[in-house]
């Protein structure tokens, strides 16, 4: 296949999931499509590589898991004190109401190597392998790191407090 | 909470957000026009060194050309890899190696900086009155003299440190004329690379762009750390060319050196240090006899 049309068509095939998926790391919608943006425009500069990588999925995501850790930094070195509080904030993204609210206080009080593994394992459907190889870490890693988030959500006070009102 | 569950619960959650379609046509647009960036440097250095590239094949050889890279791994036409582990910056082929007079390049080169070499410090031994100011790329570890960087960057998924390009007047031994430059370190790898040009921050910029990961080759490792102070210097440098997946071969000879080397040391190694090699090939490591 030619590779521009590859290309169309893994974008096409993966991007709701890959904005989701940054959705789900901690960004806003709007941040969250442009990390996405990002993340293929870099894969599109070396799109032979991803096309020869075993496994294209875990290349791309670790691209993705990449330039959010890396925007992160940035954003953190670009912050400044202020003496007043904005008036309204919005802790994260994912949804404003109910069972979704619950899930986005659960995982912010993970660790971000935590949520990461939660969100390719549970919602980007990587595999342990794959999952391992997104953040280049060994496939143990992400078994205990994977194990310490259910156990840390199992007990979220926020999941528990929602579990409570079925 | 069960596995079923939290899957459960984030596509529910992930749901909640609409999304609209694929921005296809910018990313690109984008991804043409950052191409076309690195096609403008590329056609520069075929410009500037189409005249001598004959010369400079003939002359350099094949180690310096960096004709072992084939494939999706090949540098950009006219130009070659430079680098140490799978990091590595393209440089013109017509450019040599430590081509320096008191540590200060003499023409369009790429410098390893594994020397030490102080130019303050050797100034008065090696007193050279007017310097020219020309391109230069130079490739080190550690931290690079005065490095504050300015950003964070990514290159290939790999975190990098970067200071903005750029240029001033005031440089020794530079003084009255324009010399610009900007690093990027890369702390996970520890290599770093310094690109020097009189022509403007737009130059240095395109250099840098230059730089990629190439998982599958492996840049010869640095040994001037260690060549001249260290006994068995050959037996320390054969291990970090074994650790980095290289094959060793050492050749013995008598050629003079002043003052007398301590035993094992390097002469020179082939291919140069920081050429790009595909794992399991041999480096020669030539050892001076001169000491035993």
């Amino acid at each position: 296949m030619d590779p521009d049309d590859d290309f169309g068509q893994y974008v096409s095939a993966r991007w709701p999931r890959l904005v989701r998926s940054a959705v789900l790391l901690g960004c806003s919608p709007a941040e969250a499509e442009d990390l996405a943006q990002s993340t293929l425009e870099r894969c599109l500069l070396k799109w032979h590589k991803v096309r020869a990588a075993d496994d294209r999925d875990a290349y791309v995501h670790r691209i993705l898991i990449n330039t959010f850790t890396s925007s992160r930094r940035r954003r953190w070195i670009g912050e400044r004190p202020t003496e007043r509080l904005p008036e309204q904030t919005s802790d994260d993204c994912m949804g404003q109401v109910d069972d979704s609210d619950a899930l986005s206080r659960a995982l912010q009080r993970l660790t971000a190597d935590q949520r990461a593994v939660v969100v390719l394992r549970h919602y980007s459907q990587l595999s342990e392998l794959q999952t391992a190889s997104a953040l280049g870490v060994a496939p143990g890693t992400v078994k205990s790191r994977l194990s310490r988030a259910l156990a840390a959500l199992s007990t979220d006070p926020s999941l528990m407090e929602m579990r409570g009102l079925r | 909470m069960t596995d079923l569950d939290l899957t459960e619960q984030l596509e529910h959650a992930g749901a909640r957000t609409p999304v609209g379609p694929p921005p296809l046509g910018a990313i690109r647009r984008n991804v043409a026009r950052r191409r076309r960036r690195r096609g403008w440097a590329v056609s520069a250095v075929c410009v500037a060194g189409v005249a001598t590239i004959a010369v400079g094949a003939t002359l350099l050889g094949p180690d310096r050309l960096g004709a072992d890279v084939a494939g999706p791994d090949a540098p950009p036409p006219g130009t070659r890899f430079v680098g140490l582990g799978d990091v590595t910056i393209a440089v013109p082929q017509t450019w040599g190696t430590d081509d320096t007079g008191c540590g200060l390049p003499q023409a369009e080169t790429v410098v390893i900086a594994d020397g030490h070499f102080d130019y303050m410090s050797s100034s008065m031994t090696c007193f050279v009155p007017h310097q020219p100011t020309v391109d230069n790329v130079h490739v080190g570890q550690g931290l690079p003299e005065g490095f504050e960087p300015d950003e964070t960057i990514e290159i290939d998924g790999r975190p990098a440190d970067r200071t903005t390009a750029t240029c001033s007047t005031d440089i020794e031994p530079y003084v009255g004329r324009q010399y610009c430059s900007a690093t990027v370190r890369f702390p996970q790898e520890d290599v770093w690379f310094r690109v020097n040009s009189p022509s403007g921050v737009e130059e240095v910029d395109r250099m840098l762009d230059t730089i990629t990961v190439l998982p599958d080759l492996v840049g010869v490792p640095f040994y001037r750390d260690i060549y001249r102070d260290v006994p068995d210097a050959d037996q320390a440098y054969a291990a970090r060319l074994t650790e980095a997946g290289l094959k060793v071969k050492i050749v013995e000879s008598d050629e003079r050196v002043v003052p007398k080397p301590l035993p094992g040391f390097i002469l020179r190694v082939s291919p140069e240090r920081g050429t790009m090699l595909p794992p399991g090939s041999t480096v020669t490591v030539t050892v001076s006899t001169a000491g035993d």
